[in-house]
């Protein structure tokens, strides 16, 4: 329209008044704004609490696997010489590639129930295989060694302390190391020491890149290449490439490609990082996640939702006169999203540091219950893209909510809001000049008119409740139990330790005789007592199997 | 000079059956600066036709132009800011918004406008009504009359074309009625506004310059009374 003469003075910016009708209305009602803040804070929180446990628990479990394996890498290509190795190296589409060769295993009688693996390692390499030293450095020298502080333990040194450790850097230590065809005894100086952790699978000893070279020189044919190899053998010497990826997802899909993409041979070995999430991804799971996050989203939406509603709907007279008085709905729609600002801030604030505390609080007690080993600490993993992410998640369903509640409020014809006005009912007809509007009133005769509004504030509201406790009865349900009986039928088992020690090459079979057995039947409280029979065996092939069997192998390596 | 001018109006609620005929083609000519009483009895369609006049809602067929233009060419946002800009309107209760105080109420429009309020025209208003020192006041803490002062306060000060009141003094006993009414007849006087003023009231009904009577939607009379007094 033509623009008028404007009698008031100067054009200003409206957004003032704006702004100032937003916050008294927000600041005119406390106890409704303290509602509609707290049904932010309560979805807030509930995301960021069940975030930061799960979040939590996931690292906890990943870095428990990661520590049994050995590394936190995604995938390890093995058994690659120099040119293998660089190859993957210079591969611009993986993160990061880091090498470690295996040089030797240390059989040493004290080192019966260790499996102690003596590798080089550079210093990415140690720092994500767990073994870069906490106290000292990694070794130059050729006779320069960092350790294990189980193994340590292992020859009677004392070393449950950083001070401990301080004390035996520079101590000798004799290892009788084992590699391709050789056994060799050598006096090594401690440099460094790392804590050894109990639920891996091998304790190591990082050697100098000088000593490797000396004692299992990296062949310059590919192990690959020779159709003989394959045996254990062969391993020394060789690089294993600890491989990220960029995207942390499908690992053995990623890893097969690289191998491709670099050119190495076809039945390349490589392992995949079994105990990380991505790895492990299916479809099942990822639906099974995907359904669980739509739900609690779709809760923490429908409380926000429905609450913010009730709120529009209670200022609707307000609303109405308004726009008599020609506020447009476009000013309308602003000062209801100004209130939703006003709402959201402290909402969300008190939501985050709520479920933070929470979170932090609950996770000791969940994981109190489950079978991660003692090496892993319970303080909560805080994520600040998860909480940044809570935040996002309410601020974006406040606005949501708050678009439906503005096309209520700004679709109000001013004619409908006078009749509001003067009647407290849509209908003209019948007056009751005596009926006073109280906000009680109100609210009984919307639960009571709205039912369908009702419904799904209760819903939502029930809806959020079961998502809780359903995701906490599913942590503190899990029963170690029955996890453990998966691997082991009794409550102690008792064996010589070399019968599962791969490093050992004569394991003692007749460990358990049948006296110390007579023995532990008379102890106090046994219910049950059975033995497990095992045997050494030689199969003798003629080469016909023999290269079958290997071929079998390479087969199943490479599935 | 002529304001206002309605050309046919008509006004259907509902469809079918239940059909209600409010507005069955009103023709209406008001010129600037007039004082127009409406009367009628319940249901008759006053409020049906002062909320046509001020845009408030559509009619079923029929035009309204104020200062010569058709208003119902507009769309509903435009149609807002014309209301804000050219209209001022004072109902039988619940005028003023809660949350603001008086002197915020009054201004209201002219900040949603955009503009600054000319303060010394506001408090000239303000002070001819008595309001003064009400200024930080709110609503909930006015009686009735004083609410109505400040709703005719807010219709005035953003200086609109016409003013429209629907039962202004519907919810105050007779002497307060009386003061309102009052004001409001020499405000307009004052500040040249024509007004519109739909009233139960006879006595106040004959201090208008014309009355105009609304028997089942139509205009029943010609009367011009005072009109043709000032005039002559
Ligand atoms: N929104 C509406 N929907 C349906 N019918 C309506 C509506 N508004 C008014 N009516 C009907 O239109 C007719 C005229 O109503 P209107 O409010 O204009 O009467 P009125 O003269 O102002 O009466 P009163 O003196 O009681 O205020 C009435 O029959 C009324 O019931
Ligand atoms: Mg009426």
């Amino acid at each position: 329209m033509a623009k008028e003469k404007r009698i008031n003075g100067p054009m200003v910016n409206n957004k003032k008044v704006i702004r100032s009708i937003a916050a008294k209305t927000v600041m005119a009602n406390p106890g409704k704004s303290l509602v509609v803040v707290l049904s932010i804070a309560l979805c807030t929180f509930m995301f960021s609490a069940l975030f930061t446990i799960s979040g939590s628990l996931i690292a906890k479990f990943q870095d428990d696997t990661n520590r049994q394996i050995g590394t936190s890498c995604n995938a390890g290509v093995k058994y690659l010489n120099e040119e293998e190795y660089n190859r993957l190296v210079s591969d611009k589409s993986l993160k990061n590639v880091t090498g470690s060769i295996h040089v030797g295993t240390a059989v040493n009688d004290e080192l019966n129930k260790i499996f102690a693996q003596a590798d080089y390692h550079d210093e990415a390499s140690a720092k994500k295989s767990f073994c870069y030293p906490e106290v000292g450095r990694l070794p130059e020298k050729e006779n320069e060694i960092s350790v294990s502080s189980l193994i340590l333990q292992a020859f009677d040194m004392k070393a449950d302390s950083k001070e401990d450790y301080e004390s035996l850097l520079g101590k000798n230590l004799s290892l009788k190391l084992s590699g391709k065809d050789k056994e060799q005894t050598k006096d090594f100086v401690i440099v460094g020491i790392h804590t050894g952790d109990q639920v891996a699978m091998a304790q190591i000893i990082v050697v100098s890149k000088e000593f490797q070279e000396k004692f299992s020189p990296t062949p310059t044919s590919s192990y690959y290449d020779n159709a003989a190899s394959m045996s254990f053998n062969d391993c020394f010497g060789r690089i294993d490439a600890e491989v990220d990826f960029f995207i942390p997802l499908f690992f053995k899909y990623q890893i097969e490609k690289a191998i491709k993409r670099n050119g190495l041979p076809e039945d390349t070995q490589y392992g995949i990082n079994w105990g990380s999430v991505g790895s492990s991804a299916d479809f099942g799971t990822i639906a099974f996640v995907v359904l669980m996050l739509f739900t609690i989203f779709l809760s923490g939406y429908l409380i926000i939702n429905n609450i913010y509603r009730i709120n529009v709907y209670t200022d609707i007279r307000s609303y109405g006169l308004l726009k008599t008085v020609g506020t447009s709905s476009k000013q309308l729609k602003k000062i209801v999203n100004r209130q939703a600002l006003y709402h959201s801030v402290p909402g969300i604030i008190i939501g985050i540091t709520g479920g933070i505390v929470a979170g932090s609080l609950l996770l000791p007690m969940l994981m109190d219950g489950m079978a991660i080993s003692e090496s892993i600490d319970s303080k909560a993993v805080i994520n600040i893209w998860i909480l940044l992410f809570s935040a996002l998640f309410s601020y974006v369903t406040v606005r949501i909510s708050v678009r439906k509640a503005t096309k209520l409020a700004s679709g109000v014809s001013p004619i409908e809001a006078l009749h509001y006005t003067e009647n407290n009912s849509f209908r003209g007809r019948h007056r009751n000049h005596s009926a006073t509007f109280t906000a009680t009133r109100f609210a009984f005769r919307n639960v009571f008119k709205e039912k369908k509004k009702c419904f799904f504030v209760v819903l939502s509201l029930a809806l959020s409740m079961t998502v809780l406790s359903t995701v906490f009865t599913l942590l503190i349900g899990f029963d170690e139990n029955k996890y453990i009986s998966n691997f082991l039928m009794t409550d102690f088992s008792v064996a010589d330790a070399t019968t599962d020690n791969l490093a050992v090459s004569n394991h003692v079979y007749d460990g358990i005789t049948p006296s110390f057995l007579d023995e532990v039947k008379k102890l106090a409280g046994i219910s049950k007592l059975g033995n497990v029979y095992a045997e050494p065996s030689i199969q003798n092939l003629n080469s016909r199997d023999y290269s079958r069997f290997k071929e079998r192998c390479k087969r199943y390596y490479k599935s | 000079m002529e304001i206002l001018r309605v050309t046919d109006l008509k006004k259907t609620y509902g469809t079918g059956d239940t059909a209600v005929e409010a507005l069955k083609g009103v023709n209406l000519s008001v010129e600037k600066g007039e004082f127009i009483a409406i009367v009628g009895t319940s249901g008759s369609g006053k409020s049906t036709l002062l909320h046509m006049l001020g845009g408030l809602d559509r009619p079923t067929s029929g035009t309204v132009s104020i200062d010569g233009k058709d208003i119902f060419t507009l769309k509903d946002e435009e149609l807002t800011i014309f209301r804000r800009r050219k209209i001022g309107f004072v109902f039988q209760s619940f005028n003023l918004v809660p949350v603001l105080s008086v002197y915020e109420n009054i201004v209201l429009p002219i900040e949603l406008d955009g503009n600054t309020p000319d303060k010394e025209f506001v408090d000239t208003i303000i002070d001819t009504l008595g309001l003064s020192d009400k200024r930080d006041s709110y609503p909930n803490q006015l009686s009735g009359g004083q609410q109505q002062r400040v709703a005719i306060a807010r219709a005035l000060s953003s200086a609109p074309q016409v003013i429209l009141a629907d039962e202004p003094t519907g919810n105050l006993d007779s002497k307060t009625s009386q003061d309102v009414m009052g004001l409001l007849k020499v405000m307009g006087e004052r500040f040249a506004q024509t007004i519109i003023v739909i009233t139960h009231n006879e006595e106040i009904a004959q201090t208008a310059d014309r009355i105009i009577r609304i028997e089942d939607g139509l205009i029943a009379n010609k009367e011009v009374l005072t009109w043709q007094k000032k005039n002559a």
